[in-house]
């Protein structure tokens, strides 16, 4: 009763090659042709092609449920995390597809939990608290580790704030007592300028004092040295005054000397004229013309010994005289020569007085090049005051802005750092 | 493994490939996936922001292409055989296509997957097309 006919045979053989192929994807399109003349046969070719098309109905929608899902792993792969749309023929589809979309959606619900916990977490972070930790309920493993890395990470963070905020709060101490000792450079370099001015003018005051006094050197020199050849000039007219002297001496020595010889010839005339009158009166009358001549030259003889007595006198008040010359003028050629050590002595402290000056300028003229560096380096001392000042603003700027921002940031260990930096204050 | 083998002009795709689209209402590409830009000779961000026809040969008659948005319009899915330009126009591939509209963010889209298509199956299209 259910013997086939072989033209029949091969139609449905084809009819489920056909479909198997088409099962089995090997061909994308399946026509099954009621092709048979007989009608239970036909009915079978039918059912082949039923079941072609509603494969067709199931294989479109994996496709396109396929096709979905590859764009979601797309846009996943690209950053963006949204789950497979379930499209409307996707209820078609097989049963496998839709689980394992169902999955993957559980799976992307999941990571995308995970993903806004971390954006929560992040999104705290920059609102600047780090106080809250991610959280890793159930997961494990990788996402665990992830997590406790992110957790390790804030708590490093925290920690680089909590130095940030001690050391901001040094610095805003630091930068106060900065600005506070650049405020006390500035002022005192300004007042060493100003005591230095006041050197300089001394110095100049000083310097003029030194060159007046050396001016006045040079002339007591000058004067000095004049001094000295009118002293030598003195010396020597008292030399030829002395000499001269001598001379008078010796001359005074032979007037006396020839003023004797005339004395003893004036005597023995005397007695030879005594003899004559003698002789005369022995002589007579013929001798009174005689004695009268004899008388004349007892006369002579006495006049010439009073005279020679006389000239005795002059003589010997002159060699008296002439001796107290010879010894004024020895003095005054000791005084001169006196006067002449004094001169030299004189000249030689001038001198002195001269290299003492010398030298004193040259001390001030080194005084005066140490101060005009002193002078140099205490304005650039000022403008560094000045410029360390507006540093220390701009610091002082900076730390507070460090502070305020650092001090927004909230974080485990902040409160005690503050409190601990209040305790320190006061 | 490569999603395709050259045979001239012909890029005929392997099993293994499986082209995926998405475009907006008006054609525009959204999204590609690796293998229909390796397919097509393009790099992603060539064809994302494109009319999807960058990739039409001109051996494809209007008629299908009217086939397919008029099937899809109406909300079915729309299933064909394409002949397909590579970039540059020297090669060509064919697919067969599974298109059907869906929503994304409340926004009418098309989802287009390709995949290779039988000598049987590209004589037959071929000669159909013809006379279209």
């Amino acid at each position: 009763m259910f013997d086939i006919r072989k033209k029949d045979y091969l139609l449905l053989k084809e009819a489920i090659q056909n479909c198997r192929d088409f099962v089995f994807e090997t061909v994308n399109e399946t026509t099954i042709e009621e092709e048979s003349s007989r009608a239970l046969i036909n009915d079978l070719l039918s059912d082949l092609s039923h079941f072609a098309n509603d494969y067709k109905m199931v294989r479109d929608a994996n496709y396109i449920q396929a096709g979905m899902l590859a764009l979601t792993v797309f846009r996943a792969k690209t950053g963006e995390l949204t789950n497979v749309s379930m499209a409307e023929c996707t209820v078609n589809g097989s049963t496998v597809l839709k689980e394992t979309t169902i999955f993957y959606n559980g799976l992307m619900s999941r990571l995308k939990e995970l993903f806004c916990e971390i954006e929560d977490g992040f999104t705290r972070i920059s609102h600047n608290d780090l106080r809250m930790p991610f959280k890793s309920d159930g997961w494990e493993k990788d996402i665990k580790k992830l997590n406790l890395h992110i957790n390790e990470l804030q708590d490093i963070i925290a920690d680089q704030y909590g130095q940030q905020l001690t050391n901001s709060l040094s610095l805003r101490r630091n930068t106060f007592d900065l600005s506070h000792y650049s405020d006390e450079l500035s002022s005192s370099s300004n007042e060493q300028a100003s005591s230095l001015e006041e050197t300089a003018a001394a110095i100049e005051e000083l310097t003029a004092n030194v060159s007046a006094s050396a001016a006045k050197a040079q002339e007591m020199t000058a004067l000095a040295q004049e001094a000295k050849i009118a002293a030598e000039r003195g010396n020597s007219v008292a030399r030829e005054s002395l000499n001269a002297m001598s001379e008078m001496v010796s001359a005074t020595e032979a007037i006396n000397q020839a003023v004797e010889i005339i004395g003893n010839i004036a005597f023995q005339t005397n007695i030879l004229s005594l003899n004559a009158a003698v002789e005369a009166a022995t002589a007579g009358d013929a001798g009174r013309g005689f004695a009268v001549v004899a008388q004349e030259v007892r006369n002579l003889a006495n006049r010439s010994a009073e005279a020679a007595k006389n000239i005795q006198e002059v003589a010997k008040t002159a060699r008296e005289k002439s001796h107290g010359g010879l010894e004024t003028s020895k003095n005054m050629m000791d005084s001169f020569l006196v006067i002449t050590q004094k001169i030299a002595q004189t000249d030689d402290m001038v001198r002195d007085v001269a290299n003492a000056n010398r030298e004193q300028m040259a001390g001030i003229s080194q005084i005066n090049g140490a101060v005009g560096q002193l002078d140099q380096l205490t304005q650039q001392n000022a403008k560094t005051a000045a410029n360390v000042s507006s540093l220390s603003a701009i610091v002082q700027n900076l730390s507070d802005q460090m502070y305020s921002e650092i001090s927004q940031k909230e974080f485990s260990g902040k409160e005690e750092i503050l409190h601990s930096a209040t305790q320190m204050q006061h | 493994m490569n999603i395709f083998i050259s045979k001239g002009a012909e890029r005929v795709l392997t099993e293994k490939a499986f082209l995926v689209s998405e475009t907006d209402e008006k054609g525009i590409i959204i999204f590609a996936n690796d293998d229909f830009c390796e397919a097509a000779g393009y790099r992603v961000d060539d064809l994302i922001g494109k009319p999807h026809n960058i990739v039409r040969h001109p051996d494809m008659p209007r008629a299908a292409f009217k086939d397919l948005w008029d099937t899809v319009k109406t909300g079915k899915i729309w299933t064909g055989f394409v002949k397909n330009s590579v970039n540059g126009g020297n090669q060509f591939y064919w697919v067969y296509a599974t298109v059907y509209p869906i929503m994304r963010e409340g926004k009418r889209h098309y989802i287009s997957c390709r995949r290779y298509v039988t000598d049987d199956e590209i004589a037959t299209a071929t000669a159909l097309y013809k006379t279209l």
